[in-house]
């Protein structure tokens, strides 16, 4: 694969596309709202990154192994995409949906067969959401094969842990939000868990408190699966989490720069 | 690079243009789409048809008059051009005159303010006066003269219109009659820009039903259920059938679809709607299963127009004892009694051959009775027999012995007892051979089974033996006992040839006692007590409720060893089998107790109905329908009748047989008193018949159901009857007695006893009754015309009835001033007081009660209380 | 097949079918990337990654345009997905209807696997947490400086297939369990077996101190000291063979960071070890008290 733009001689073709954008680029409407005279220099490349304020988490530079699919796999930006998708198909998702019994359900059947792209509005939500729980293992085992969790990368391997449970968490707590049977039981099983915990759990070993003040209680709002859950997951699901989870993606983006970029030996 | 990342930014794109088609193009816009083409089709065909209408005799007419008008309209131009010219000028100057006469009023209005104010000021007005004085004069003037023109204008109006409104006439008829047509093409072009291929406004069409819970959107797809005249429409489009009576009182903004049809109303696709998918659990009901729906508010009642199926499967369910085993919360049948008769002393009625027969398998021995066969293993029958037969009651038999050695055995007692029978009516509710009804168990060969002892026992007194039976007490003499017995007891045949000598049979084997105690627990565990009382033993059997019964996943039912093919993975199906055959679903480890009812095909379905309807997520309180008084007294009496059968000789609400009277209009004519000590303890009305009402034994709560049932028929207020109170004169009275005689009313009319050598079915009912049993106004209504209320009746027509009034007939026209109403009051006056023919009137007491309101107060107050209770 | 079929074209399993083929398709490319490496190691030359690394590309445009790309492709697939596979969405939840299985969401799945040998205070909350604390642990106890930064097998062989061992077949294999061979009941059936509610599956287990014949009638402190010594031997005893053997792993790690790394690999290994005697031995507690069992 070339590593440099090379100038394609061009062919002869039904649209001349150079000359397309070159006209495109030359008018009035282009130039007021982008960066004119862009010449391809090292320090107009240089600038594209650092001076914009959606691109300045890059380097200017980075290892040649860095760009490789066959090095990286992509999977920590896939992750990071599919996370804003996720956002802004939640947000969107907000207008139609109340967290409370039976409207919750009924919802679901609003946006399934009324509110016009409901329905995907849903699908892409709850795939994105599966995917990226996948996207995050296969990052893991990436950054794993790679050795890049060795010194000095030691502590954002930890943030990248916590990414991880707070994926499988916000995945959990939007679980429950359809208010189906699916939701409901699969909530009952994981949560019930909880109630074995060791000392703080009603059955667990050594407990020292009862149902009603147990870890699992602190969870549910109660000791059932019941409305207090629905809104305790869904503001866990829409507010909390996701705010956490982006206090440590901050720190785990800028510790991969501090750490110096991406690993190689 | 680049170029892939051109590649893929066009894949992208065409992948977004997918998913908007598909989110655009839904499944019910395609429907709402074929909808408003067929509206505008019919349209079409209905404009075609109007416009076929509109070359009709009518048209023709109506041009005609149009052509005509227009035509001494034309010769007669100069007249009527001259008229115009005329009738312009007089307008004109009225007009002109008018207003003046209108300023000259404002003047005047003013000028009278203006003096006011003055006056009101303190001041004398002077002036003012004079301005309002010439202004009146000049106002007057104005007045007159622009009348006058009035007139004038009118005449040149009217002049002119003589030519105009004929014409104007015939338009308007016109116009009329092409209206449809002129309506019908205006629509013709909305639906037709309706029908366009990517019209505008299609929207999804819900109800939003709150209190139950639900959202309906069928008639997005449905477009044409709430609109009368689609009813040939293809489906979906159609008109709700029977749309008058059940979309009337069910109307869809407040009903919704699901709550009588099932299905999923959320969905908006057709196979989601119609809820046959996964994760449903109410899909659409077919057929009859709809009516299962009916019992969720309308659960009050027994009987429902429009849910045969439904209540017949209920009645099933009560009539067959199903309640005996299985309980179902909130279901309480009409007497809380077991269905079976009670096991006792069945030795002294009949053997133990019969019962192993019997209990081996009722339905060959007698093939309408409702007792099922149980599954039995070896020697089981044989034990439960031999229980029952060792149970004797030796109360039976000394009756039978004294009218048997008083009256001997004549042949001719065959014959008189069958003939009773046909008069007693004993096959209204009996079979006996050939002719009867199931209701009761057959007689056919009914001596094969009984002793004659305990016949005779039980027709002189059927409650001492079974204290539910519905068997009624006939009050027969010891003689009738006897020939009815006698006749009964030749009814043999090649049956079961009982050996009624000897009581407990000698089984091969086991000893008698063991035998005895076993059939004992066997009668204990094998479900016996749901249906039969047995002194002596309880039940110990668990057994299922049904409650619940349509809501139960196909995961909890037990399909044993059958084929999908054999019988479906549904509910319906598993209960439809298990109700056919119980043992269906045995396995090595489960075994059914219940036994075989040997239904036919249409019960088992109006069973299975009724038990779909045992969900218990039916629809909130709030949509129940609350039956009224009225309503629940008919639902009550239906139920009482239905019970005791008493169709089988009376007519009740037009069913029933001809036996007895015809019950209908009961509650207008007989006092609810009467009636109530009647029910209790029927007396013959009319003793020269064989045939009477027996005594049913029935506790005051069936009575008074009975009595509300009648009174609520007929609209009569319950429980508080107010009668018009009679409150005749002497000369009232003598009148009565006059038209009385003069009526020859006891020439039919039995009064207080029978008299002989009259041909029976000549008698008529017993006056002395009247004032105890009828009601007042009835007996009026009676007198003026028996043919309205009674079609058929003897009863002759005293008053006749020509055009349209009623006339006194000539003997009595000099009798209270020959008026019809007063004559029918006086006569029935006189029957109120009517004691029979031996003795004089009595004369009259002091009044016990007061007049009612309205009716005169008599100068004389002499009275005897017009009506004595019981 | 059918019935294979039916759980596969479930909405909710097509991520997780696709989760187990990519998860092979990844690690068999690392680990073609890795013994390419190690072949270059062999040979001399070092990893491609160092040689690579020397050089540096302008993030714009070559980075940005494969970053887009990715974006791009993930869309596509994203969309065709949403359009074509609905969410599942089953009855209104009914507190008083359980249905059969109840299953957690699958990412869980491997939890609730566990549930079947050991009891929740260990599956639910004990695992879980080792889990996450071993995983952070991991660069603060892998002493090895080889591999930082490029694919190599022959260099970490311990930590690689250590890994692996807990990833794909602790976790990813027990997902793969649950959601296919997990049925009513979570009675183990083939993915090609329908699932009956009604199967009946013999399932009687004995604890370790029925094994061994001991009276259970005998108070739990006696009764239960086979049970304490396996696990005493399981803590310490392998660890110090080990150490004897490897003596150069040991000295590499320190004592504290040694135990530490053994502790929680045979944590890990108490999972399949215990499958093995449920299975064998239809096992189900090695030690029962009063409080808790294990």
């Amino acid at each position: 694969m070339p590593e440099t733009i090379e100038q394609k001689p061009p062919k002869k073709k039904l649209v001349n596309w150079e000359e397309l954008s070159r006209q495109i680029k030359a008018s009035q409407f282009y130039k007021s709202m982008f960066r004119r005279d862009y010449k391809d220099t090292p320090r107009n490349r240089a600038l594209a990154v650092i001076g914009n304020v959606w691109l300045h988490l890059h380097p200017v530079k980075v290892r040649k192994h860095g760009i490789r699919y066959s090095f990286t796999w992509g999977m920590g930006g896939i992750s990071f995409y599919l996370f804003l998708v996720l956002l802004v198909s939640g947000v969107l998702l907000m207008f139609y949906y109340r967290p409370s019994i039976p409207e919750a359900y009924h919802d679901m059947k609003f946006l399934e067969f009324d509110v016009p792209f409901g329905m995907f509005l849903r699908n892409i939500h709850r795939w994105s959401g599966h995917a990226m729980v996948v996207t995050v293992w296969l990052h893991m085992l990436r950054v794993f094969m790679t050795g890049s969790y060795k010194p000095p990368r030691e502590f954002n391997w930890g943030v990248g842990v916590v990414l991880l449970t707070f994926t499988l968490l916000l995945s959990f707590t939007g679980y429950l939000l359809p208010w189906d049977q699916l939701a409901l039981w699969a909530v009952t099983v994981g949560t019930n868990m909880a109630k074995a915990t060791p000392f703080l759990g009603a059955e667990g070993p050594f407990s020292i408190v009862d149902a009603a003040s147990d870890v699992r209680f602190a969870l549910l709002g109660g000791r059932i699966v019941g409305p207090n859950a629905l809104l305790r997951f869904y503001v866990f699901h829409c507010i909390a989490f996701p705010l956490i989870f982006l206090v440590f993606l901050s720190v785990h983006l800028w510790r991969v720069r501090k750490d110096g970029g991406i690993s190689g030996p | 690079m680049s170029r892939a990342f051109g590649w893929i930014g066009i894949v992208l794109f065409l992948v977004t243009l997918w998913g908007f088609w598909t989110e655009y193009n839904r499944e019910w816009k395609g429907y709402q789409r074929g909808f408003r083409r067929l509206l505008a089709e019919r349209t079409q065909k209905e404009l075609q048809e109007a416009r076929d209408r509109l070359s009709g005799p009518e048209l023709e007419k109506a041009r005609a008059a149009l052509e005509q008008a227009v035509t001494i309209k034309k010769e007669n131009q100069e007249d009527y051009d001259e008229g115009v010219k005329e009738r312009k000028a007089a307008r004109h100057i009225f007009f002109k005159e008018d207003r003046k006469r209108q300023f000259i009023k404002s003047r005047l209005d003013a000028a009278l303010y203006r003096y006011e104010h003055e006056v009101k000021s303190g001041r004398a007005g002077e002036f003012e006066k004079g301005a309002v004085e010439e202004l009146k004069r000049e106002l007057s003037e104005q007045e007159e003269r622009a009348a006058g023109l009035e007139k004038i204008k009118d005449q040149a109006e009217a002049r002119v219109e003589h030519y105009d409104s004929p014409v104007d006439a015939a338009q308007a008829d016109i116009g009329r009659l092409e209206a449809d047509v002129r309506r019908l093409e205006k629509k013709l072009r909305q639906t037709q820009a309706q029908a366009l291929v990517f019209p505008r406004g299609l929207e999804i069409k819900q109800f939003n039903l709150e209190e139950l819970g639900r959202v309906d959107r069928c008639m997005t797809c449905h477009m044409g259920a709430d609109q009368p005249g689609l009813e040939d429409a293809p489906p979906p489009f159609a008109t709700h059938p029977q749309f008058k009576t059940l979309l009337a009182s069910h109307p869809p903004e407040k009903f919704g679809c699901t709550s009588c049809h099932g299905g999923q109303g959320w969905a908006t696709t057709r196979e989601a709607a119609h809820g046959r998918v996964e994760f449903w659990h109410e899909p659409l009901l077919d057929g009859k299963f709809i009516e299962t729906r009916c019992l969720q508010c309308h659960s009050g009642v027994t009987q429902l127009e429009g849910a045969p199926v439904v209540m017949k499967g209920r009645q099933l369910f009560e009539q067959y004892g199903c309640w005996g085993c299985h309980q179902i919360e909130g279901f309480k049948p009409l007497e809380e009694h077991r269905v079976g008769p009670k096991l006792v002393s069945l030795g002294s009625k009949t053997s133990q051959k019969w019962l192993e027969a019997w209990i081996r398998d009722p339905k060959t021995v007698r093939p309408k009775t409702r007792m099922p066969a149980f599954r039995f293993a070896e020697g089981e029958v044989e034990a439960i027999s031999a229980y029952l037969a060792s149970l004797r009651d030796d109360t039976i038999g000394p009756g039978y012995a004294a009218a048997e050695k008083e009256l001997g055995h004549l042949s001719q007692y065959l014959a008189e007892g069958q003939e009773l029978v046909g008069k007693l009516n004993c096959a209204g509710c009996h079979k006996v051979g050939a002719e009867g009804d199931v209701y009761a168990p057959e007689l056919t060969l009914i001596g094969d089974k009984t002793r004659p002892e305990w016949i005779y026992q039980w027709l002189k007194d059927p409650k001492k033996l079974q204290p539910h039976t519905h068997m009624p007490d006939f009050r027969l003499t010891d003689r009738e006992a006897f020939v009815i017995t006698e006749y009964l007891a030749s009814l043999k045949g090649q049956g079961v040839r009982a050996g009624l000598q000897g009581g407990v049979q000698q089984g091969g084997g086991e000893p008698q006692e063991t035998l005895i105690a076993r059939g004992k627990e066997l009668i204990a565990s094998k479900g016996c007590m749901a249906c039969h009382e047995v002194e002596g033993i309880e039940q110990k059997l668990i057994i299922p409720p049904l409650t619940g019964l349509a809501d139960k996943h196909i995961h909890e039912l037990e399909f044993g060893y059958t084929r999908p093919e054999e019988v479906p993975r549904t509910v319906y199906d598993w209960v439809r089998h298990k109700i056919n055959k119980p043992g269906v679903f045995d396995t090595e480890r489960i075994f059914a107790n219940m036994p075989t009812f040997n239904l036919d095909d249409s019960e088992v379905e109006a069973l299975l109905t009724y038990l779909m309807t045992l969900t218990e997520h039916g629809l909130p309180e709030s949509s129940r329908s609350p039956l009224t008084e009225r309503e629940r007294a008919i639902e009550l009496g239906r139920q009482i009748v239905r019970e005791h059968n008493c169709t089988a000789c009376h007519k009740i609400e037009g069913v029933g047989s001809d036996v007895a009277p015809d019950l209908a209009g009961e509650g207008k004519k007989v006092r609810q008193d009467w009636l109530f000590h009647f029910l209790k303890e029927p007396r013959t009305l009319r003793p020269w018949l064989d045939a009477r009402m027996p005594n049913f034994g029935f506790d005051d709560k069936e009575v008074t159901g009975l009595v509300a049932y009648f009174a609520a028929l007929d609209g009569e207020p319950y429980p508080y009857e107010s009668f018009e109170t009679p409150a005749p004169t002497e000369e009232g009275l003598e009148a009565g007695k006059q038209l009385f005689e003069m009526f020859k009313c006891l020439a039919c009319h039995v009064a207080g006893e029978v008299p002989e050598g009259v041909p029976t079915e000549n008698l008529a009912p017993d006056l002395t009754q009247v004032k105890h049993r009828l009601k007042p106004e009835w007996v009026k209504a009676w007198l003026e015309d028996p043919q309205k209320i009674q079609p058929g009746t003897r009863m002759p027509t005293n008053w006749p009835y020509i055009m349209g009034r009623y006339y006194v007939p000539p003997p009595a026209k000099d009798i209270l001033g020959g008026d019809v109403a007063l004559q029918i009051q006086a006569v029935r006056d006189y029957l109120m007081v009517f004691e029979g023919v031996e003795e004089e009137p009595e004369p009259l007491p002091e009044p016990a009660v007061v007049p009612a309101e309205g009716e005169a107060t008599q100068a004389e107050p002499v009275q005897e209380p017009v009506f004595e209770t019981q | 097949m059918e019935h294979f079929i039916k759980i596969l074209s479930k909405p909710d399993n097509i991520p997780i079918a696709g989760m187990v083929l990519l998860v092979f398709f990844y690690t068999g490319w690392a680990f073609v990337m890795a013994i390419r490496n190690d072949l270059r190691i062999k040979a001399g030359k070092g990893p491609l990654e160092l040689e690579e690394s020397g050089l540096k590309v302008d993030v714009m445009p070559h980075l940005l345009k494969r970053e887009f790309i990715a974006a791009l492709v993930v869309t596509i697939i994203l969309v065709i997905w949403s359009v074509a596979v609905n969410a599942p969405l089953e009855e209104i939840a009914n507190p008083a209807v359980t249905p059969n299985p109840s299953k957690a969401p699958w990412y869980f799945l491997g939890l609730q696997e566990m549930l079947v040998y050991f009891d929740p205070w260990l599956a639910g909350v004990v695992f879980p947490t080792l889990i996450i604390l071993g995983l952070m642990a991991i660069p603060y106890l892998d002493k090895n400086a080889k591999g930082n930064g490029y694919y190599t097998l022959q260099e970490r062989p311990f930590a690689i297939f250590g890994f692996l061992f807990g990833f794909l077949i602790l976790w990813v294999a027990m997902i793969f369990t649950g959601t296919f061979m997990r049925g009513p009941g979570w009675n183990f059936f083939s993915p090609f077996e329908p699932w009956d509610v009604h199967k009946v599956v013999p399932l009687t287990n004995v604890d370790l101190s029925e094994l061994l014949d001991i009276d259970p009638k005998t108070p739990w402190y006696v009764r239960e000291v086979p049970g304490f010594l396996f696990l005493l031997l399981w803590f310490t005893f392998i660890p110090y063979v080990v150490a004897l053997v490897k003596r150069a792993f040991f000295a590499q790690l320190g004592i504290v960071r040694y135990w530490v790394t053994m502790f929680l690999f045979l944590f890990m290994l108490l999972l399949p070890v215990k499958m093995i005697l449920r299975w064998t031995l239809n096992l189900k507690y090695l030690i029962v008290t009063p409080w808790f069992n294990i």
